[in-house]
C-alpha cells in the first residue's frame, strides 16, 4: 500500500502549548509540593540594618529550643558565591550590608518552631553609615562597602575599582566623539531616573538541600540554570562540580531573571551540611522574596546627542548608573548590556558609552526581563524624541531615518549586523495605530524602538532518544519558566526528526543526567537550545534510517520520515519508529541522538559581540485625564522582529506579557524604602502590579527577519517585549499633553503635579 | 509574615452562643467572618488570637430583606450578594457601585459586608455609601441588641464602638424619599485590588428643582470615613449648577484632613476630593434633570 504522507511543517504554527492541561488542572507540581521523608524546615534571620558591623551572635537559646536540629551563621559556611564577581557571602560574615541579608538560619522539625527560634537569637549590631543614592555612593567621601573587593574573584570582563563602590566599570568608543558633536547642529543633553522594581513570581522562592553520607550536595530548586547553578555552587565552596547534584522541580512559577544565581540555595545547603543527611526545606514568605530575594535596578541615566538639521544623528554619549544594591549578582553583565544598547538602535557613527555598576546599601538588583536594557533605552528613547521636538521633525521619522538597516554597523561593538527587521517593526507598529491620524484634545501617540544583545558565547547541549516504543525524549537541561520551552524545543524535534509532537516529551533538568546548557536567560533558548536539539534529533534520524534501511533493503537516503513513521521516499510500505527498533533489536535498545550549539564567536563569558540581536518597535496611543493624572492606555502595538516565528501564538504570548510588566514599572510600580533602608511595600497590596483587568488593547506583530544560523531563522523574544514601554509611554503623554517626566514611574500624582506646574509656569 | 500561629477554633451555630463564647474567651477571642481582612492580620503577627470564633454558621446573620420602609442586610451578607441584589441596586446605587469595586471578584465572594465595616479601616470601600444613607447598625450583645447610628460606628483606623464581646449583626437602611439621587466613585491606580487613594459617595434630594437635601462622605481622607458637613450645606436649598457643585467640592476637600502615605499624597488626596465631589454632583445633576423631565 502506498500511503501519501502530507508533510505539513510545524514550524510556523501555533500548537498549543504541551503543558496547558496540566497547569490549568492544577496537576502540575512545583518545587514546594516536593515532600521528603526526614524533611526538615530552615529559617533565615535577617539583618534589620542596612549596614552595621556584626558584634556578637548568640545561638545558643535557639539550638535549646525542643525540634531544633541546626544553627548555622555566616562562619558555619565561609564562602562567597556570585557569578560574576565573588562578594556575597552565604550568610553575612561580619557586617551586614542591606535590610534582609541572612544573618543566621535554623533548621528545625517544623516551620513553626524554625519560625520560635529564629526569635531567640540574639544578634549585636554597631552602626556603619549607610548610603543609598547610587550617585551619592559615587563621592570620594562615600562610605565604602565592600573594604575586601581587591580580594574578590571575578570573570575576566568585569573589572572592579577597589577603594570605591564600584563594583564594574565599561566603557566603548567608537568614532570620534568631539568631532560628531562639533559637526551637529543641534545638541541636547538629559538624565532621567528609572525607580527599583520586582519581579513578582507568582512562585516565591524555595529550595531544598540534602548533603549525604559521601558529602555529596543535592539542591532541588527552581533555578534558571541549573548547570550553572552547580558551577556557582562549585566555585563558591571550593569542591568540585560533580559533588554537586541540580534538580529542577518540574515546573517553575515565574522567573524573569530573578530565579538565578544563588538565592534560597546558599542558606539551605549550609543548614543541610549540619543535619546529618537530612533534607532541609526553605521556602520564602512573599515578603522576603520582595525584600531579600532581587530587584531591578534603579538607575540614574544621562545622554547627550548631536543631529544634523535634517535628523540625523551623529554624535551620542551616554552615562550609566546602575545601583546595584549590596552585591555584584548579575549587576555587572546587567550593566555591560545596558552600555549595549546606550546609544539606541541606530546607525552613529561617533558615540561613547560609560556604564557604572555601584554598591549600594539596598536590596541586590539583579537580572529582571530586560537586563539593563530599561533602564538605558528609557534615557535615549526619551531623548529621540526631544531631539525630534527640537527639530521639528515626527518621532517615527526621525527613528526610521537613523534606524540600523541589514549591514548597518553595531554602533557599540563594531560588528556588521544581519537579520536586522527594525524598520518594518517601526512600520507596522506606527501603522497598527494609525500614527498620522489627527486626535483630539488630552490624547497622543508615543513611540520607541530598541534592539537587544544575548549574552555571547554561551553553549547548549542534548540529546533526542527514541525510545523501543517509539516515543521520544529530548533530554535538556532548559527550564521551562513559564515560556512555554518544552512546546518549541517538541516543535523543532517532530519537524527535523519526523515525529508527531504527541509521541515526544521534554525532560526536567538533573545535573547528573541532562547535559550542560548555559542556562534559561537571555532569550537564548530558542536559538541555542534550539540548535542544538535540531542537531541531536538530526543525529537520531540518521541512526534511524540506517537501522530502517537494513530492513527495507534500500539506502537510508531513499528513506524518509514523518509522523512518526519511515517511509521510502518512491512510495511504498511505512514502518513506525517502534516497528524499526524493535524489528532490529528484538530484545530492545534505544538510539541516542546527540547535538550541541556553541557560536563561531571567540571569547570568554559575556565578552563579544552578540551572536543574534533581537529589534522591536513599540507604538501606544494614550488618553490624560489632566484633572487627575491618571494615564489611559488606548491601544498598543508591539512589532517584534523574531527571526522566524515557531510557534506565532507563544511570541504573541510573550508579547503580551511583556507590555503588561513594562506597563507596571512605567505606570505604577516602584520599591519604596524608609531612610534606614527598610522596604515599605514588600507585599502585592502595596507594590502595585497591574492586574488582569489594567490590561489594555495589545496588538502584537511579529516581524521575521530570519537568521542565518537560527533554527529554521529562529532567534529570541523574550526579553526585549517590555524595553520600549515606558519611553513609549511617556512620549505619547508628552504628544497628549505636552509634558515631559524624565523620572519613572508616571503614577497620576506625579503626572497630576506635572500638569499643574507646567500649567503655573504659563 | 510567617505561618498561621496556632489558635483553637470554634464554630457556634447560635448567635447567643456565639456571644456566650466571646465573652468567655475575651480578648484571646477573635471573630472570624469572611476572614479577608482577620487570616492576613494573623500571618502578619498582627493579631494572635488564641480562639477564632467563626461565626458563619449563624444562619439569621446572613441574607438582604425589606423591613420598615427600609432594607436590612445581615452581617455575613458577602459582597458580591450586595452587589448583585436588584433590590439594592435599585435602591441604593451607590452601595450598588462601592460593592462592585471592592479588591477583586474573588475577594469579594469571601468578604462580608460586616467584616469591611468592623475592620474600620479609613479606606473601607462600603462605609461612605452607608454613610450617605444614614445606615443603622444593630449591635448584639449578651445583654441585648443596640442600634447605633453609623456616623458614630467609626472611632479610628481599626477602632469602632463595637466592644470585646459583641457582635455586629445586621445593617438597616431606610429607603431614601422620592426624587433621591445617588452615586460612589471610587479613585485608585488600579482597577482591580486597590485600596482606594480615595472614596466619594455623594446623594442629593430633589423637590421644586432644589436640592432640598445632601450628603456627601469621603473615604480615606481621614482617620475614619467621614461625612462632610461643610460640602452638604453648600447645596442645601440650592439649585444645582456647575458654580454651587464647585463651592460644594472645595468645601470638602476643606472638610478632608488626608495623610500622606505610599499610596499618596496628602495634597493630591485633597485636590482629588475636590475632583471626585464635583464629579459625583455633576453626574447627579444631570441625573436629576433626566428623571425631573
Amino acid at each position: 500500500m502506498t500511503v501519501q504522507i502530507s508533510r505539513e511543517s510545524l514550524i510556523g504554527k501555533s500548537l498549543t502549548r504541551v503543558d496547558a492541561l496540566e497547569k490549568v488542572t492544577g496537576r502540575a507540581v512545583y518545587g514546594d509540593d516536593i515532600k521528603m521523608t526526614g524533611l526538615l524546615y530552615g529559617k533565615i534571620l535577617r539583618s534589620p540594618k542596612a549596614h552595621a558591623k556584626i558584634k556578637r551572635i548568640d545561638v545558643s537559646k535557639a539550638l535549646a529550643l525542643e525540634g531544633v536540629k541546626a544553627v548555622v551563621t555566616g562562619k558555619d559556611a565561609p564562602f562567597r558565591g556570585g557569578e560574576a564577581l565573588r562578594d556575597q557571602p552565604f550568610l553575612a560574615i561580619d557586617k551586614v550590608r542591606f535590610v534582609g541579608e541572612p544573618v543566621a538560619a535554623v533548621a528545625a522539625v517544623d516551620e513553626r518552631i524554625a519560625e520560635e527560634a529564629i526569635k531567640l537569637i540574639e544578634v549585636e549590631y554597631e552602626d556603619l553609615p549607610a548610603v543609598f543614592d547610587v550617585m551619592d555612593a559615587l563621592k570620594p567621601d562615600a562610605p565604602i562597602i565592600h573594604e575586601e573587593l581587591h580580594t574578590y574573584e571575578h570573570i575576566p570582563i568585569v573589572q572592579p575599582v577597589p577603594g570605591t563602590n564600584i563594583c564594574a566599570k565599561f566603557e566603548f568608543e567608537r568614532g570620534d566623539l568631539e568631532k560628531g558633536f562639533a559637526e551637529a547642529d543641534v545638541v541636547i543633553e538629559d538624565t532621567f531616573t528609572f525607580a527599583p522594581s520586582h519581579h513578582g513570581q507568582i512562585e516565591p522562592f524555595m529550595a531544598i538541600a540534602q548533603v549525604d553520607y559521601n558529602g555529596r550536595i543535592t539542591v532541588w530548586v527552581p533555578n534558571d540554570a541549573p548547570s550553572r547553578l552547580r558551577k556557582d555552587l562549585s566555585d563558591a565552596m571550593k569542591i568540585p562540580q560533580d559533588r554537586i547534584r541540580v534538580i529542577s522541580p518540574p515546573y517553575m512559577g515565574g522567573g524573569f531573571g530573578g530565579k538565578g544565581g544563588l538565592k534560597v540555595e546558599m542558606v539551605c545547603i549550609a543548614l543541610a551540611m549540619k543535619t546529618e543527611c537530612r533534607p532541609v526545606k526553605i521556602r520564602l514568605t512573599r515578603e522576603e522574596t520582595f525584600e531579600a530575594t532581587l530587584t531591578r535596578h534603579g538607575a540614574v541615566c544621562w545622554v547627550k546627542m548631536g543631529a544634523k538639521k535634517d535628523g540625523r544623528i551623529v554624535a551620542c554619549h551616554s552615562k550609566l548608573y546602575y545601583n546595584t544594591g549590596a552585591y555584584a549578582e548579575k549587576g555587572p553583565t546587567v550593566t555591560l548590556h545596558g552600555c549595549e544598547s546606550g546609544v539606541g538602535p541606530y546607525d552613529i557613527p561617533n558615540i561613547k558609552v560609560e556604564g557604572y555598576c555601584v554598591y549600594t546599601n539596598r536590596p541586590v538588583a539583579g537580572a529582571l526581563r530586560g537586563y539593563g536594557l530599561p533602564q538605558s533605552s528609557w534615557a535615549h528613547e526619551s531623548l529621540v524624541d526631544m531631539l525630534a521636538h527640537k527639530l521639528g521633525l515626527d518621532p517615527l521619522e526621525i527613528r526610521l531615518k537613523n534606524a540600523l538597516v541589514e549591514g548597518s554597523i553595531n554602533p557599540i561593538r563594531g560588528d556588521e549586523l544581519f537579520s536586522v527587521g527594525l524598520k518594518e517593526c517601526l512600520e507596522k507598529a506606527a501603522k497598527a495605530i494609525d500614527w498620522y491620524k489627527k486626535r483630539p484634545p488630552n490624547r497622543g501617540v508615543g513611540i520607541a524602538c530598541e534592539y537587544k544583545a544575548t549574552k555571547t558565547p554561551s553553549g547548549s547541549t542534548a540529546f533526542v532518544r527514541i525510545e523501543q516504543d517509539g516515543s521520544v525524549e529530548v533530554v535538556t537541561s532548559s527550564v521551562e519558566i513559564g515560556q512555554g520551552v518544552r512546546t518549541i524545543l517538541t516543535q523543532i524535534v517532530a519537524e527535523e526528526l519526523g515525529a508527531s509532537p504527541n509521541m515526544i516529551k521534554v525532560t526536567v533538568p538533573d545535573t547528573d543526567y541532562t547535559p550542560f546548557d548555559a542556562s534559561t536567560t537571555a532569550s537564548r533558548t530558542t536559538f541555542h537550545m534550539g540548535n542544538a536539539v535540531r542537531e541531536a534529533a538530526r543525529d537520531a534520524k540518521k541512526q534511524l534510517l540506517e537501522l530502517a534501511s537494513k530492513l527495507y533493503g534500500i539506502s537510508p537516503e531513499r528513506l524518509d520520515t514523518w509522523d512518526g513513521k519511515v517511509f521510502p521516499k518512491e512510495g511504498g510500505k511505512e514502518m513506525s519508529f517502534r516497528e524499526v527498533i524493535t524489528s532490529h533489536y528484538r530484545a530492545g535498545l534505544s538510539i541516542l541522538g546527540r547535538g550541541s550549539y556553541y557560536p563561531n564567536i571567540p571569547g570568554t563569558l559575556f565578552s563579544a559581540h552578540s551572536v543574534f540581536y533581537m529589534y522591536a518597535a513599540h507604538a501606544v496611543e494614550i488618553e490624560v485625564d489632566p484633572e487627575t493624572g491618571v494615564i489611559t492606555i488606548l491601544k498598543y502595538a508591539a512589532a517584534h522582529d523574531v527571526g522566524r516565528a515557531i510557534n506565532p501564538k507563544a511570541c504573541e504570548g510573550q508579547i503580551e506579557g511583556g507590555v503588561l510588566q513594562g506597563i507596571g514599572s512605567t505606570l505604577y510600580e516602584e520599591i519604596l524604602f524608609d531612610d534606614k533602608g527598610v522596604m515599605l511595600n514588600p507585599n502585592f497590596r502595596d507594590y502595585k502590579m497591574p492586574t488582569s483587568m489594567d490590561m489594555p488593547k495589545v496588538i502584537p506583530i511579529i516581524v521575521e527577519a530570519p537568521h542565518k544560523e537560527g533554527p529554521f531563522g529562529a532567534k529570541g523574544i523574550g526579553e526585549i517585549t517590555l524595553v520600549p514601554v515606558s519611553p513609549a509611554i511617556a512620549n505619547a503623554l508628552f504628544n497628549a499633553i505636552g509634558v515631559r517626566i524624565k523620572d519613572l514611574p508616571l503614577t497620576a500624582e506625579k503626572v497630576y503635579f506635572a500638569i499643574k506646574k507646567q500649567k503655573g509656569g504659563n | 509574615m510567617g505561618s498561621l500561629p496556632p489558635f483553637e477554633y470554634l464554630e457556634p451555630s447560635t448567635l447567643q452562643y456565639a456571644l456566650y463564647i466571646l465573652n468567655r474567651y475575651g480578648e484571646s477571642a477573635s471573630i472570624l467572618a469572611g476572614g479577608t481582612d482577620l487570616l492576613v492580620q494573623m500571618r502578619d503577627g498582627k493579631k494572635t488570637p488564641k480562639y477564632v470564633v467563626n461565626i458563619k454558621k449563624i444562619p439569621q446573620l446572613e441574607g438582604i430583606r425589606l423591613e420598615n420602609e427600609g432594607v436590612v442586610i445581615g452581617a455575613l451578607t458577602t459582597v458580591n450578594k450586595i452587589h448583585e441584589s436588584n433590590l439594592i441596586k435599585e435602591k441604593f446605587p451607590a452601595l450598588h457601585q462601592a460593592a462592585g469595586v471592592l479588591a477583586s471578584y474573588q475577594v469579594r465572594n469571601r468578604a462580608t459586608i460586616g467584616g469591611n465595616l468592623c475592620n474600620a479601616s479609613p479606606a473601607a470601600d462600603l462605609a461612605p455609601p452607608l454613610l450617605i444613607y444614614e445606615a443603622k447598625l444593630k449591635i448584639a450583645g449578651l445583654k441585648g441588641e443596640d442600634e447605633v447610628p453609623i456616623k458614630r460606628f467609626f472611632l479610628g483606623p481599626g477602632k469602632t464602638v463595637i466592644e470585646q464581646g459583641m457582635i455586629l449583626k445586621e445593617i438597616y437602611i431606610p429607603t431614601p424619599k422620592e426624587h433621591t439621587y445617588s452615586i460612589h466613585l471610587k479613585f485608585g491606580e488600579r482597577r482591580a485590588m486597590e485600596c482606594a487613594i480615595i472614596n466619594v459617595a455623594a446623594s442629593i434630594s430633589i423637590g421644586d428643582s432644589i436640592c432640598e437635601d445632601a450628603k456627601i462622605a469621603l473615604g480615606s481622607v481621614a482617620p475614619t470615613p467621614i461625612r462632610s458637613e461643610n460640602a452638604e450645606a453648600e447645596l442645601r436649598g440650592k439649585k444645582l449648577d456647575e458654580e454651587v457643585i464647585k463651592r460644594a467640592a472645595e468645601a470638602a476637600a476643606k472638610d478632608s484632613k488626608p495623610i500622606s502615605d505610599i499610596r499618596a499624597s496628602a495634597e493630591y488626596r485633597r485636590e482629588m476630593v475636590k475632583v471626585f465631589v464635583r464629579r459625583a454632583l455633576h453626574s447627579l445633576m444631570i441625573e436629576s434633570n433626566m428623571g425631573n423631565r
